[in-house]
């Protein structure tokens, strides 16, 4: 038994978006502590990874590099603490930080390298911390497990230097880098290797890097597109991946908020936009186009189902959305801008969404928090309906906007419709040939624009930057306008106590498929319950007062062979002869005029102690032909009389015949080779004169068909005539006729 | 009024080999479509779904489980070779003996083969993408021995 369990609408409004609160609502991401204590890396935490691109002075993140290596080492007068990180800032090539984008702490202090693919900076790992001839002076409880270094292949890597004084508690905080163009790849809109803020271009870096969905599968040219949307209305990626978590999981609700939905269309996988956009990509507003109409005509019976969004859903709330503000001369930090409808929930409730990890816009977080108000306001029901297939099953895609159409009659001569506009949000195709296609209300007003569209365009935030709240500026050692490049300083592997590959890693050999498939043929015991079957054991000759045998090396096991007559038109199964002891090596049987038109049968039975008869299954030995009336046998006859009549030289007969061309195979009616147990393979051919006139082979003036062989027929150099009623029997070097009948 | 039927092709490739083209639908028969032969092979496909939400576009074929059919798809699941099936609709009481010209294209689904199961005669293949819905696979790369050695302890 099957049961069908048909997807619950109500999953839907979870799943088209209309509701998603975030389960947990916390501090913002970019709400970091700037005076921690410097953390460091822990073998199997992911590698980060810094996408983002600084463009028109907006951009950019603020990281906190965690160290991998450290040296602390003290002055012996001063005591004076020189402490030196060796830190991993990002996955990939970034370009060149400049001095006034480092931090320890809240300050622009220390000396600084940057490399790539190699460790930064040339000291070495260690605690170095001895005696002190100040007197009074701080005992420095710093780490002595200090890292030996690594390979750090594909990372950019940061190397810190500073010194303390005596009783400084700076030493310990934690070290940060603006980073305002992160990690370099292949851009998808222009083809340039570079740094990148659009979250497709980040989007397709994970799959690939993952080997998640191969390159087949990704829909290149809907991924443009989307990063063309992304990019004309500005909404950007400036964030640190630094999270490990489920990529499918990643891409769509981080999709979400560039108002991206992620689709798998025909198998391929794409982000499509959530809006209907113009052709230059940017958030169309005025009068939509509708790819297709269902009415009446496509829909199968029973194949409208409608669900209204729930109360919940649907009132009025205010979103906190947060962003980072990120200066270009400072350090950034989280904020929040409310959005909600002019009177509708100025003060709440509140529903809260944390962009602040990649979202530097405030209008980027503004229209998001418009897209999901004006959904939740204006999207009323989601709709399923089942229609036959057509050309559309194939060119309709999820986010396609299309319309339903159908008649409803609640009053003669007065019918109203169910008319609304719906995007496509899932696409089942069944064996049945019917399609399911779920909807969700797409709202438009009286000029068929779209109201979610036009609510997202035209919301703006604020615009306004806050004061980023700094009022001390004397711990900064580097000036905050200083461009100079770090040192590109570094040391190759291996490096210090790097290891090596060989020690790291532990590599299998590969072996090929043919390596590992059977190769000996299957080696068990034998069994004689296991003979094979050889249906063509009977020696003999089957005319009535012949005998057949079966040898024991044939039949080799201690059982018995019984004898059977079938009757050639009905099949009835006799017994004739149960031989359970062979005679002179055979289990023989004397043919009798009683099995005259039937065949004979020799069935084996080995003997199996196991079973009620004491011997096991049958099994078929062989089979003759059917033992005939009466058999004559003319060789080879090849007549010299002139005269057809004369019964002295010429073979007068005509009747049925059979020709064998051996023991067992006969020719068919139309000359083909036969078992001769098979019904088709004794023809009725009727026999009749042939005789020589003029060294020319005739057939006589009786009815019915002549035959020969190729033989006989060459010898005879016979007529076209002659041929053209002959039937063509293959090659044989002789032929018997056997006499069917009784005469 | 007419009667639609509808037939199915499947075709393995990778990015430069079409290993074997089949289709289902005329029996016993070698057809062409779009220039290229498809040889039959009673295979069967479960609906095909497209959709927004996370899992559920997955496809079933079930196929006879012969010799040739495992050497294939074996060849396709260890390799990550890919499978395309299209789904046609067309007039039955037209042709039967080869793909007609005014066939309607109302389905199709590129994956790969995420997992073969069956008994001794037949197969059921599911058709997808390694696009995991759980587990953890971003980043990409983590920290390890190689990379940073032993690492700082604070």
């Amino acid at each position: 038994m099957t049961i069908k369990i048909a997807d619950p609408l109500g999953l839907l409004v979870a799943q088209n978006g209309v509701s998603d609160a975030p389960a947990v609502e916390a501090a913002a991401a970019a709400a970091k502590s700037l005076t921690s204590p410097q953390q460091a890396a822990s073998i199997g935490e992911p590698v980060p990874i810094v996408f983002c691109r600084q463009v028109s002075g907006n951009g950019g993140v603020f990281v906190s590099p965690r160290a991998t290596e450290a040296r602390y080492e003290n002055d012996e007068d001063t005591n004076e603490l020189t402490v030196s990180l060796m830190l991993v800032l990002s996955e990939g090539s970034l370009p060149t930080l400049p001095i006034k984008d480092v931090f320890k702490g809240a300050c622009r202090q220390g000396t600084w390298a940057q490399t790539y693919d190699r460790r930064a900076g040339t000291w070495t790992p260690g605690n170095h911390i001895g005696t002190t001839t100040l007197s009074g002076a701080t005992v420095w409880d710093c780490p002595f497990y200090c890292g030996t270094s690594g390979r750090y292949d594909n990372m950019t890597t940061l190397s810190y230097v500073n010194t303390f004084d005596d009783a400084d508690t700076r030493w310990n905080q934690q070290v940060h880098a603006f980073v305002r163009n992160g990690m370099q790849v292949t851009r998808i809109l222009d083809d340039t290797l570079g740094p990148s803020n659009n979250f497709i271009d980040l989007a397709l870096y994970l799959i690939r890097q993952s080997s998640q969905i191969a390159e087949t599968l990704i829909d290149t040219t809907s991924m443009t597109a989307a990063a063309n949307f992304t990019n004309t209305n500005s909404f950007f990626y400036n964030g640190e991946f630094t999270e490990s978590t489920n990529l499918q999981d990643w891409l769509t609700t981080t999709g979400d908020y560039f108002l991206l939905r992620l689709i798998q269309s025909k198998g391929k996988y794409s982000f499509k936009p959530r809006l209907p956009v113009n052709t230059d990509h940017t958030i169309k507003t005025d009068k939509i186009d509708f790819a297709f109409t269902f009415t009446e005509e496509h829909l199968l019976p029973d194949g409208f189902e409608i669900e209204y969004i729930p109360l919940p859903d649907r009132q009025n709330i205010a979103y906190d959305m947060m962003f980072r503000q990120q200066p270009d001369a400072d350090i950034g930090f989280a904020r929040s801008t409310q959005v909600f409808f002019d009177g509708l929930a100025d003060s709440g409730p509140y529903e809260q969404h944390d962009l602040s990890s990649f979202c530097t816009y405030e209008d980027h977080a503004v229209k998001v928090a418009a897209y999901k108000l004006a959904r939740r306001r204006h999207v009323t029901h989601t709709l399923r309906i089942t229609v036959r297939p057509g050309t559309y099953s194939n060119t309709l895609e999820i986010g396609d906007i299309c319309r339903v159409r159908l008649r409803r009659e609640t009053a003669v001569g007065n019918p109203e419709f169910h008319d609304f506009m719906y995007e496509i949000e899932r696409i089942e195709k069944t064996t049945g040939g019917a399609c399911v296609f779920t909807l969700t209300h797409f709202p438009i007003d009286n000029q068929q624009r779209s109201v979610v569209a036009r609510i997202v365009d035209a919301a703006a935030g604020a615009g306004e930057s806050l004061n980023v709240g700094r009022s001390d500026f004397t711990c900064d050692e580097n000036d905050s306008d200083d461009d100079t490049a770090l040192a590109n300083q570094g040391v190759d592997a291996p490096s210090f106590d790097s290891p090596s590959l060989a020690s790291t890693t532990a590599e299998l050999d590969v072996l090929d498929i043919e390596d590992i498939q059977p190769i000996e043929p299957e080696d068990n015991p034998d069994d004689d319950l296991e003979e094979t079957q050889d249906l063509d054991l009977i020696s003999g000759t089957y005319d009535p007062g012949d005998e057949l045998d079966i040898s024991t090396n044939d039949f080799s096991c201690d059982g018995q062979v019984q004898w059977f007559r079938i009757d050639k038109d009905t099949g009835e199964k006799t017994v004739i002869k149960t031989v359970t002891e062979p005679i002179d090596g055979n289990y023989s049987l004397s043919i009798t005029t009683a099995d005259i038109d039937h065949y004979i049968r020799a069935e084996g039975r080995c003997k199996d102690p196991s079973t009620a008869s004491g011997f096991g299954a049958p099994r078929l030995l062989g089979e003759t032909s059917v033992v005939p009336t009466n058999t004559r046998v003319y060789s080879n006859t090849v007549q010299t009389s002139s005269d057809p009549d004369d019964t002295s030289t010429h073979l007068s007969y005509q009747g049925p015949a059979e020709i064998r061309i051996s023991p067992t195979k006969c020719i068919s009616c139309t000359g083909s080779t036969k078992n001769c147990s098979e019904s088709n393979a004794r023809p009725t051919y009727q026999i009749t004169n042939y005789y020589r006139t003029q060294n020319t082979c005739q057939v006589s003036s009786h009815s019915g068909f002549a035959f020969t062989d190729k033989v006989a027929a060459e010898s005879c150099n016979v007529s076209d005539n002659w041929k053209a009623t002959a039937i063509d029997i293959p090659t044989l070097v002789s032929y018997e006729l056997y006499r069917t009948d009784s005469c | 009024m007419s009667n639609r039927s509808q037939s199915q092709f499947l075709r393995i490739f990778d990015t430069s080999t079409t290993y074997v083209r089949w289709q289902s639908y005329y029996v016993n028969q070698t057809v062409t479509l779009n220039s290229n032969s498809w040889s039959f092979m009673p295979f069967s496909v479960n609906g095909i779904t497209e959709s927004a939400a996370a899992g559920g576009q997955d496809l079933e074929i079930q196929i006879p489980a012969t010799n040739s059919v495992v050497s294939y798809v074996n060849s396709a699941i260890n390799l990550s070779r890919f499978v395309e099936v299209q789904i046609y609709e067309f007039n039955s009481i037209g042709a039967q003996d080869a793909p007609q010209s005014s066939q309607t294209l109302i389905a199709e689904f590129t994956g790969q083969i995420q997992s073969i199961s069956g008994t001794f005669t037949r197969l059921e293949l599911r058709l997808g993408s390694a696009l995991a819905p759980v587990g953890a696979q971003v980043p990409p790369r983590k920290y390890n021995s190689y990379l940073i050695g032993a690492p700082l302890r604070i």
